[in-house]
């Protein structure tokens, strides 16, 4: 008979036939030893031992996780006073734009400058006026 | 560390139903795991003074089973029952013992020879089992069959038949199928028989 294919249905009765009980009896009345006082000593300064290492496992876990959140406090901190007292910083794109702007004003301003010469101050032309009277010109042309 | 783990005190071995051990269990306080130590370090020891080789050994391997008991205790679920969870160290570090000085595991046949159904022929009146155990060949014949036995066998025979756990706390501490339990101690009995049958029949 094998009993690892029968582990799980294993007849109970068999563990309680008479000779099976009489042999757990003998093993129940099997004389017992009690440990000594110099064992339950010894027991104790290894107890001690393990309690300090415990202690300093601890300690050394708290200082890593202080450690850390300090480090990074510190860290975001230095990142907020360098940012607030760094100049504001122009990127080449927005660079490009500010000086293509200035130069319109630039242009702008010499072609009025060259308008006004041209027809004295008091009648500036504005462009716009100026290719109205080309149209007019134009059609004078045509008609 | 508390004082109360200095104190000495040698443990009684009454026997603590599941309430009685959990009322005085208070994870990770050292009054508590010196209760535990009181209460169990006998009955440990007598588990472990089979399981392994010499009573030097034993020893040893009993104060390993409260320091690694109290480097968890902590983590210790009161619900649990203590003993179970004290036995399944000790029973752990036995098998990593075993296994350090090259006896390995030993594997049992779990064959049953025919003969094993064979009843003791000892009357009843005369069955005393501690005036046996009184005869020292005996108790020495006895010691060594249980010590012959592999570690599967003899654990499952000390932790039911000494040590009073149930299936389900046997089952519970060496991690097998209840099934596996009373095959093994059916088992271990058995051998038992072999072992001292001439000596119980005279």
């Amino acid at each position: 008979m094998n009993l690892f294919n029968n582990e799980e249905a294993f007849d109970e009765s068999k563990l309680n036939s008479e000779n099976q009980q009489k042999l757990a009896m003998l093993v129940k009345s099997l004389p017992e030893e009690d440990l000594s006082m110099s064992w339950r000593s010894g027991l104790n300064v290894k107890l001690m031992a393990a309690q300090e290492a415990k202690a300093k496992k601890r300690s050394v876990k708290k200082f890593f996780a202080w450690g850390t959140s300090l480090s990074t406090g510190m860290a975001a901190t230095a990142y907020f006073v360098l940012m607030a007292n760094v100049a504001p910083v122009v990127s080449p794109a927005t660079q490009g734009d500010s000086v293509a702007f200035a130069s319109e004003l630039v242009k702008t301003h010499q072609e009025s400058v060259v308008l006004a010469s041209v027809s004295g101050i008091g009648s500036a032309l504005t462009h716009e006026t100026s290719i109205t009277e080309d149209s007019y010109s134009s059609l004078d042309d045509l008609l | 560390m508390n004082a109360n783990i200095g104190t000495w005190k040698i443990g009684t071995r009454t026997m603590q139903t599941r309430s009685e051990e959990t009322e005085f269990i208070k994870p990770g306080n050292a009054d508590s795991f010196a209760k535990v130590v009181d209460t169990y370090q006998n009955r440990v020891f007598g588990f472990v003074r089979r399981m392994v080789p010499t009573g030097e050994d034993a020893e040893d391997v009993t104060q390993e089973v409260f320091i690694r008991a109290f480097q968890n205790f902590d983590r210790y679920d009161a619900r649990a029952s203590v003993r179970t969870w004290l036995f399944r160290i000790a029973y752990n570090l036995c098998v990593d013992r075993a296994r350090k000085s090259n006896r390995g595991i030993q594997q049992v046949s779990l064959q049953i020879s025919p003969d094993i159904e064979e009843e003791i022929d000892v009357p009843d009146n005369r069955w005393q089992p501690d005036a046996l155990l009184e005869d020292a060949e005996f108790r020495g014949r006895l010691d060594k069959a249980i010590g012959a036995m592999s570690e599967k066998l003899r654990s499952v025979l000390l932790l039911h038949d000494k040590e009073d756990l149930s299936y389900e706390e046997i089952a519970e501490t060496l991690d097998i199928p209840i099934g596996t339990v009373k095959s093994r101690l059916f088992l271990a009995r058995t051998q038992l028989q072999n072992s001292v049958k001439d000596l119980m029949e005279n």
